[in-house]
């Protein structure tokens, strides 16, 4: 406590003869920003950018299927690690999928974003028991849910939606990469070497990040 | 690391001279083309960058205020918060929790403050096992715990050879038989292996936070490897190291800050990571809860708040400065000495080690000001630069025999007259032939030793009689258009 005191001391005393202003307003784009279609073009275009593969469904019962017709690779790598959030999905078109926490026994992990962000091509995704932090982290392939009505134009507008609290909120915009070596741009260091968004039309059931699918 | 900021020249000259550094420092100023390129990209920078620099103006001057909310909604979080007001006492704190939770294993994801009060060092004494999780890092462990040169790429002075070599000497016991050790996704491969069982098995994760939010208490973490995410979301306590001017006042203030950072550190508009940590993690199924302890570090900063060098503070690491500044584009970033390298550099070391450890550091810099063009917080360098010369100057601190010549400069400065004559004068020895050796060099005595950079020869004909002339040329013209 002494510490504390001695350092919020030191601070008072460095700051007393300056004229403390107003806090400004936070940054809001000056231009329109877009909206319907556009907005859900712009997270395309933007995530693609970062290195992310995005493929549009009509409903979430059809990812299954997608995965299986374009990703063949990811069925020959073990069991699939699933968010309890999605685990209300039939996945049997895609092997033997594990709700839960991904352990780091699991190449493949699929999980449900809370939304995406035009701006920046980041989907968003809560840390909890119905979404667990570790799939988006852990897993070599990273396979992600987003509904069309959740893309957002800015991380801002992220938090008018965010209702419930998680330990942690994390916005990925691609697969974990680095230039460390040789300047190049590599994927793939820690984290996912690929990032699979699947942009679902139809909003299956309402999702609540502590409740998984609901009513 | 220690720092050894006092042999600045000695270390430039031979960095000068080092061909694998130059070939990669020539890396590194393709690779800030393109974050320029980017920065130029985005076209509302400029308003961008003034209303950061107006937010963070405010909450440095209401830092106690900001830090209190921080420190009071982090513990509604069950967040550990922690004081510490130099970098003993923050070794202290660290080392007191591991020892709590019996650590011997720590997975470290990257944090300047952490080099900054050697935390390396009082881990290594503790007894605990580091691993260094962020790949350049890890390069520098492999390499014997050699010092970062950049603030956002630490390794960028070690080409992919050096690597190469590094990572087959090192890592011949693990190594798998089908890889390729010249190709660099197969070294990446390699060097995930290893880490990925690090990250599982380690007692704790110690990392840094780019931002903290006053007003719910989350701790911001940017990455583009997921490092430090692994490094928290794996270990079962988590310690976060932050200094404390890295507070922000809302939420809703973050992705200004994260959107010019990540576009001056690398040319993204968002990096692959960020994350917002809100609290430990929950009890996992065996009953386990996580635990967070934050760490807000003082070490010098209410000291800077009180000075006239208090826009640093400003500072958010995107190593922007360095990546534009033609001295550190010449000599990478060892010579500075310390953790931190480039014009932000010169002064964080001059303010944080004593302007005596670093007086030559304050001469590293040509002053042409493209690193307050750069900054995306509008930091003044160039001016705080010149203010640490002029410190030098008024304290005495400047050598005998630079004070005489610029005594002698401002007195020839400031006499019309003589500076013409003396201009002329070393115009004319300068063409004077010397048999065997071209023209006689009336600079012979500051050649730089390196040859990297020679004083030019005065014009034979000055600037000043060119502008009489273009005077007298001019007020001619007039008169005959007059008639």
């Amino acid at each position: 406590m002494e510490t504390r005191q001695t350092i919020l001391s030191a601070l008072h005393g460095a700051t007393k003869l300056r004229q403390a202003g107003q806090l400004p307003r936070p940054w809001m784009e000056p231009a329109q920003p877009p909206s319907g279609n556009a907005l859900i073009e712009q997270f395309m275009i933007t995530a693609v950018q970062n290195g992310m593969r995005v493929e549009r469904a009509k409903e979430a019962a059809d990812i299954p299927g997608l995965i299986r017709k374009n990703h063949p690779h990811l069925l020959g790598m073990g069991e699939i690690c699933v968010a309890p959030a999605l685990a209300g999905i039939d996945w049997s078109a895609i092997g033997t999928v594990v709700p839960g926490e991904n352990n780091g026994a699991f190449a493949v992990g699929i999980n449900r974003a809370h939304a995406g962000v035009a701006r920046t091509g980041a989907l968003v995704f809560f840390s909890n028991a119905a979404t667990p932090g570790t799939i988006n982290f852990l897993s070599r392939c990273h396979i992600a849910l987003v509904c069309e009505s959740e893309i957002v134009n800015a991380m801002n507008d992220v938090w008018e939606t965010c209702v419930a609290p998680a330990n942690a909120i994390h916005f990925i915009s691609g697969p974990s990469s680095t230039g460390d070596i040789g300047g190049r741009l590599l994927k793939g260091i820690h984290g996912p070497l690929e990032l699979i968004c699947y942009i679902v039309e139809k909003r299956p059931l309402r999702y609540c990040p502590f409740h998984g699918l609901t009513d | 690391m220690e720092p050894v900021t006092d042999i600045f020249r000695e270390k430039a000259l031979k960095a000068l001279n080092d061909t694998e550094l130059q070939e990669a420092m020539r890396a590194n100023r393709a690779f800030s083309a393109s974050v320029r390129a980017s920065v130029h990209g985005l076209k509302e920078f400029n308003a961008m960058r003034e209303q950061a620099k107006a937010i963070k103006n405010h909450t440095l001057d209401n830092l106690g205020a900001y830090l209190e909310s921080y420190e009071r909604e982090a513990r509604k979080n069950d967040i550990h918060v922690y004081w510490a007001g130099s970098g003993d006492q923050a070794r202290n704190i660290v080392t007191a929790i591991c020892r709590s939770v019996s650590a011997r294993t720590a997975a470290c994801g990257r944090s300047m403050i952490g080099s900054e009060i050697n935390l390396p060092r009082a881990l290594e004494e503790e007894g605990i096992i580091r691993y260094e999780t962020d790949l350049a890092e890890y390069i520098l462990q492999l390499a014997g715990g050699e010092s970062p040169s950049h603030v956002s790429g630490p390794a960028i002075h070690k080409t992919q050879g050096q690597i190469r070599e590094l990572f087959y000497e090192r890592h011949k016991k693990q190594r798998s038989e089908d890889r390729d050790p010249a190709a660099s996704e197969d070294l990446l491969a390699e060097a995930r292996e290893i880490l990925r069982g690090r990250f599982l098995s380690a007692d704790i994760g110690i990392i840094g936070a780019n931002f903290l939010i006053a007003e719910n208490g989350a701790n911001i973490l940017v990455t583009n490897e997921g490092n430090g995410d692994l490094s928290t979301l794996l270990p079962k306590t988590t310690i976060v190291l932050a200094s404390i001017e890295k507070v922000l006042p809302r939420m809703a203030d973050a992705s200004l800050f994260l959107e010019l950072l990540c576009t001056s550190a690398t040319g993204q508009n968002a990096t692959a990571y960020q994350s917002f940590y809100l609290g430990p993690k929950p009890m996992d199924a065996s009953g386990n809860e996580g635990r967070t302890h934050v760490v807000l570090v003082d070490n010098g900063r209410s000291e800077i708040l009180g000075s006239g060098y208090w826009p640093i503070l400003r500072c958010v690491r995107c190593g922007a400065c360095m990546d534009n500044c033609p001295v550190y584009g010449s000599i990478g970033g060892h010579p500075y000495g310390w953790i931190y390298p480039g014009p932000m550099g010169i002064v964080w070391s001059a303010l944080l080690l004593g302007r005596e450890k670093a007086s030559d550091l304050a001469h590293a810099c040509s002053l042409n000001g493209r690193c307050n063009e750069v900054c995306p917080m509008g930091i003044p360098l160039k001016e705080l630069i010149h203010g640490l010369r002029w410190d030098q100057w008024e304290t005495g601190a400047v050598p005998l025999r630079d004070r005489a010549v610029m005594k002698t400069w401002e007195f020839a400065a400031s006499s019309p007259g003589l500076y013409r004559w003396i201009t002329r004068g070393i115009s004319l020895t300068g063409s004077i032939p010397v048999p065997g050796r071209g023209i006689f060099d009336p600079f012979f005595f500051s050649r730089d030793r390196s040859g990297a950079k020679a004083f030019p020869l005065p014009e034979n004909t000055p600037f000043n009689r060119l502008w009489q002339t273009y005077k007298k040329d001019r007020q001619e013209w007039k008169q005959d258009k007059q008639s």
